[in-house]
């Protein structure tokens, strides 16, 4: 009986990120063309791309191996499995048992493991200068995602993502927490440069001065572009949601029933939304900054954590 | 058991002398790996054997002097160590029926196949070996015979370079291990480890302490731990590939294995600042050991790099195991070294699979700089696929086994965080933890930028072009050694099992470990992962979205193009290479490199340049910092004393006078 339950929440919930989280990206690209007076695509843009490159054949170099074929059902396949391991409407996530924080961070770590590893395969110059880019700034990104979760976690006393919105407000996890605020920063900094946003990455262009996401895709196309499209999709959506998870855990319900289960979906799209709007914000806000400041970027969200950390060992 | 043991000495012996007396047939390289195999599959019968039946036990086999006897013993710590040197040494003498081809064409397979199955036996030894004398035997055995075998590319000069320092390295480290040995010995009396076990617990804090130190550089040398690593990255890559996998994935784990034996058997209760200090350098090497190794542009000096990390990985286990165990936390203390004795076996496997693929890519094309290479992946498929699992691996992503130990690291990490019962081992977990994922992340930078240039898009030189898919036996060898890559991943529960009684041997109690679920219960916060779940989500998904989208939208429709580049031809000189895939690394953390950048302009103009030079020297800090005025110092001090060696009869005379009546004078005193 357990099992069907585990399998019908896991069904909901890929059927929720698959559905939602273009729409996400529908409300950014409308909160910035609104911001900068423009009237913007439609709200379900991102739909009716993925629609039409997901029917479109592709055309894949002469030069490229099998990698190029498999990695787009690679990438879709590792972020709808990372899908399951984080809690998005509900307190708990399917597979919360199963898995852990560090399952997320490394199935998304394979995810792009890959991406940088395909872009080398067509054996252009903007695949490998994109790859080299995600790379590096991983290092220093890969630290910081660390760092600033770590010290969230640090108030519960465990990596398990099962059950963590309530354990959060049973610590006094909340305004009046000093470590609250310093972690909070430092994981908006984190939020922006992995979902590749300004100032970090722009997602929006094709220059190889300023591109590092997109450079890794210049090679895909068709059905191949919009599985990976999806994919980045996906892995924006899920960020925010542990985001919320992290920072807004208040709202998910603690007992089952139907009325609070709508009323906690309601109140997930909603916080989603209004941090896909505040991202829309400071996209427009701010210009995107040079390559090689960002680590000084990252820096300062390890630095924010760190003393979070501290904060956390005093009190 | 001792039968057993005389044996597996007589097969390596009589393997070294069959190369010998072979030299002339064409047999002689092959009459070494077989008789190497042979040996191998016997040691993992006799490891197995003891782990999981039990049947260790102790012998002398040799009395060279009364009170001086050749001791050998088998429990499971060594026969667990004997295990990873089985494997990976029965994967490398199937390679070695290939790869050995080419030495023995340039006719140095005959010396090399003898110190091949020599430097199993010492190796053998050294995990056997029941007394301090044998030990230091075997280690000296094992240190000597691999800096031979280090130099059989002897002609040239940077071989030569590289095997000097290490044998100069290496006998550095020795003499920390007299001094330890020698401090041992003069307190208890006695050579045998056992006596040491028994009464090391009982010695003085303080000497304890020193011996700990002592031990720790005395095996932090021999591990290749920073800043002891220098001549790591030096004699891995120069080595034959094998010797270089059999180095890096056993000679390694030596070390780790004298840590062990010592900090957990002899040294007895803890001080907590043993743990924080190999916590602190372990998490250095690791985190600076990758980072050099990423902006190498060859392959095998990479992976050299990435042993240090590796090493620096298992010492952060051992630091955690020992600093829970000054906490009192058993649980966690065994969990900790569980994982750090997994992480060593891991370590050995995928290692061993990533040396043998640079070594086919070095056969095929002799170079093994990336730069050169490109689009192996078109010219020998198996390698590269075979290659890719070993660097998923090295890099830690799930379902491989690096994963799961390095998940079983990072939890025991964590852990020391979320009980801590004081303030700064509070935030030292959770800052080893952090650059545990830093050092990850490079590593699997490091990776992408290898495989990547070398194995994907376009042959950039004649060589690479030509290349050819290696032999069977080679792909065999390295097949085989992937095999475990997947199964320590998918049921990691086989092998936390076998060492789980590793470690009960050394006195833990230890957590319920299940095949399939990786489980440590008894705690207020249970730690679970699941790993069959991932491959099993991974295909699901993959054979989901392919099935629904041929079903819904038909089958994918691909032509095939030209890569873009802005409309200009196409031209394999526009892939990426190695070495602008590290620019951006070398600049990010510009202040580990102290680069040197020059750029040269030629032509009338500078606006109007006719050639640009563009050149960036990038040294690590150590060489820098420490060795060089070291070495500074010791040749100043050399060149002092050579003052009394002025080749005067006379004068030796003199000295020699001195010395005597100094002598006879303290002996008087006494």
């Amino acid at each position: 009986m357990e099992i069907f339950w585990t399998v019908l929440f896991s069904g909901v919930q890929l059927f929720f990120i698959l559905l939602f989280s273009p729409l996400v990206q529908g409300v950014i690209k409308k909160t910035k063309a609104v911001m900068q007076n423009r009237v913007g695509p439609p709200l379900l843009q991102p739909y009716y791309d993925l629609m039409k490159y997901l029917k479109k054949d592709s055309v894949v170099s002469k030069q490229a191996s099998w990698l190029t074929r498999f990695t787009p059902y690679l990438l879709f396949a590792l972020i709808l499995s990372a899908g399951l391991f984080i809690p998005t409407f509900l307190p708990i996530s399917p597979l919360g048992g199963w898995g852990d924080f560090l399952v997320v961070v490394y199935l998304f770590g394979l995810a792009r493991f890959f991406t940088a590893l395909t872009a080398y395969d067509a054996g252009g110059s903007f695949g490998g200068m994109g790859a080299s880019r995600e790379m590096a700034l991983s290092a220093f990104g890969e630290g910081a995602f660390l760092f600033t979760a770590f010290a969230v976690l640090f108030v519960v006393g465990t990596t398990q993502l099962n059950f963590l919105a309530p354990d959060l407000l049973a610590h006094h996890w909340g305004w009046e927490n000093p470590a609250y605020w310093l972690t909070f920063v430092a994981m908006l900094i984190v939020l922006i440069a992995e979902t590749g946003r300004i100032p970090v990455d722009n997602p929006d262009t094709h220059l190889e001065l300023t591109m590092i996401h997109e450079g890794m895709l210049l090679e895909y196309s068709g059905r191949h572009l919009g599985l990976v499209h999806w994919a980045a999709m996906m892995k924006q959506f899920l960020f925010l949601s542990l985001f919320l998870q992290f920072f807004f855990p208040w709202g998910v319900p603690e007992k089952m029933s139907v009325g609070l289960l709508l009323l906690s979906i309601l109140l997930f799209l909603g916080k989603i939304f209004l941090i896909g709007f505040f991202l829309g914000l400071i996209e427009t806000l701010y210009a995107k900054i040079r390559l090689f400041k960002v680590p000084r970027l990252f820096l300062s969200a390890m630095f924010l954590a760190f003393l979070a950390m501290i904060i956390h060992l005093a009190l | 058991m001792e039968t057993f043991v005389v044996a597996l000495f007589l097969i390596f012996i009589l393997g070294s002398i069959a190369s010998l007396l072979l030299r002339r047939s064409r047999w002689h390289d092959r009459a070494a790996y077989i008789s190497s195999l042979l040996g191998t599959m016997l040691a993992l019968i006799l490891s197995l054997n003891a782990l999981i039946g039990g049947a260790g036990g102790s012998f002398s086999l040799w009395e060279i002097a009364p009170g001086l006897v050749l001791q050998y013993r088998l429990d499971s710590l060594s026969s667990f160590f004997l295990l990873i040197l089985s494997l990976v040494g029965m994967a490398l003498s199937i390679y070695g029926l290939g790869y050995g081809k080419e030495y023995a064409d340039k006719g140095k397979g005959t010396l090399m196949g003898a110190e091949w199955n020599l430097f199993f036996l010492s190796m053998l030894l050294v995990l056997l070996a029941a007394d301090a004398f044998t030990f230091l035997f075997a280690w000296e055995a094992m240190s000597l015979i691999s800096f031979l075998l280090v130099m059989t590319d002897h002609d040239r000069e940077p071989v030569r370079k590289a095997g000097y320092l290490y044998v100069a390295m290496t006998h550095l480290g020795t003499l920390f291990l007299f001094l330890a040995f020698f401090l041992l010995y003069k307190e208890l009396g006695d050579f045998s480890f056992l006596m040491w076990e028994k009464l090391g617990p009982t010695l003085d804090g303080g000497l304890r302490s020193i011996l700990f130190l002592l031990l720790l550089i005395g095996f932090g040398t021999k591990g290749g731990l920073m800043p002891l690593h220098i001549w790591l990255p030096r004699a891995h890559p120069v080595a034959p590939s094998h010797v270089s996998a059999l180095l890096s994935a056993v000679m390694l784990k030596m070390a780790a294995y004298g840590m062990v034996r010592f900090f957990f058997g002899v040294l007895g209760e803890v001080s907590p600042w043993w743990g924080a200090l190999l916590l602190w350098i372990g998490g250095a090497s690791a985190f600076i050991g990758i980072l050099y190794g990423v902006v190498e542009n060859e392959l095998k000096r990479f992976l050299a790099y990435s042993s240090s990390e590796n090493m620096g990985l298992i010492v952060m286990g051992i630091g955690a195991s020992l600093l829970f165990r000054t906490n009192g936390n058993e649980l966690f203390s065994s969990f900790a070294l569980m994982a750090a004795l997994f992480h060593g076996l891991n370590h050995a496997l995928f290692k061993g699979v990533l040396f043998m693929g640079a070594g086919s890519v070095l056969c095929a094309t002799h170079t093994q700089n990336s730069n050169r290479l490109g689009g192996l992946i078109h010219r020998m498929p198996h390698t590269a696929f075979l290659f890719l699992l070993g660097g998923v691996a090295l890099a830690a992503f799930p379902p491989l086994n690096g994963f799961m130990s390095e998940w079983m690291l990072y939890q025991s990490l964590l852990q020391i965080s979320f009980s801590a019962p004081s303030f700064w081992q509070g935030g030292l977990g959770i800052l080893a933890a952090v650059l545990l994922g830093m050092a990850g992340a490079l590593a699997a930078g490091g990776v992408v930028k290898h495989f990547g240039t070398a194995f994907l898009a376009v042959p950039r030189t004649e060589e690479a072009a030509k290349a050819e898919e290696a032999p069977l036996s080679m792909r065999l060898g390295m097949a085989f050694l992937t095999l475990f890559l997947i199964l320590f991943g998918l049921f990691p529960g086989i092998a936390t099992g076998l060492i789980g009684r590793v470690i009960q041997s050394i006195g833990f109690k230890t957590g319920a470990v299940f095949p399939l679920l990786l489980v440590v219960p008894e705690t207020e916060t249970e730690i679970f992962l699941s790993p069959l779940l991932f491959p099993f989500l991974i295909f699901l998904f993959i054979g989901g979205a392919w099935a629904l989208l041929r079903w819904k939208l038909g089958a994918t429709k691909v032509s095939e193009g030209e890569t873009w580049n802005c409309g200009t031809p196409y031209t394999p000189s526009m892939g990426y290479t190695a070495t602008s895939a590290s620019h951006p690394l070398l600049l990010m953390f510009r202040p580990f490199f102290r680069l040197e950048r020059r750029v040269e302009m030629r032509g009338e103009y500078a606006y109007f340049p006719k050639g640009i030079a563009h050149r960036i020297d990038a040294h690590t800090l150590f060489e820098q910092f420490l060795y060089k005025p070291l070495l500074q110092f010791v040749l100043f001090l050399s060149r002092q004393i050579r003052r009394i060696q002025n080749g005067n009869l006379q004068s030796y005379l003199l000295y020699m006078i001195v010395t005597l009546i100094l002598l006879l004078l303290w002996a008087q005193r006494g």
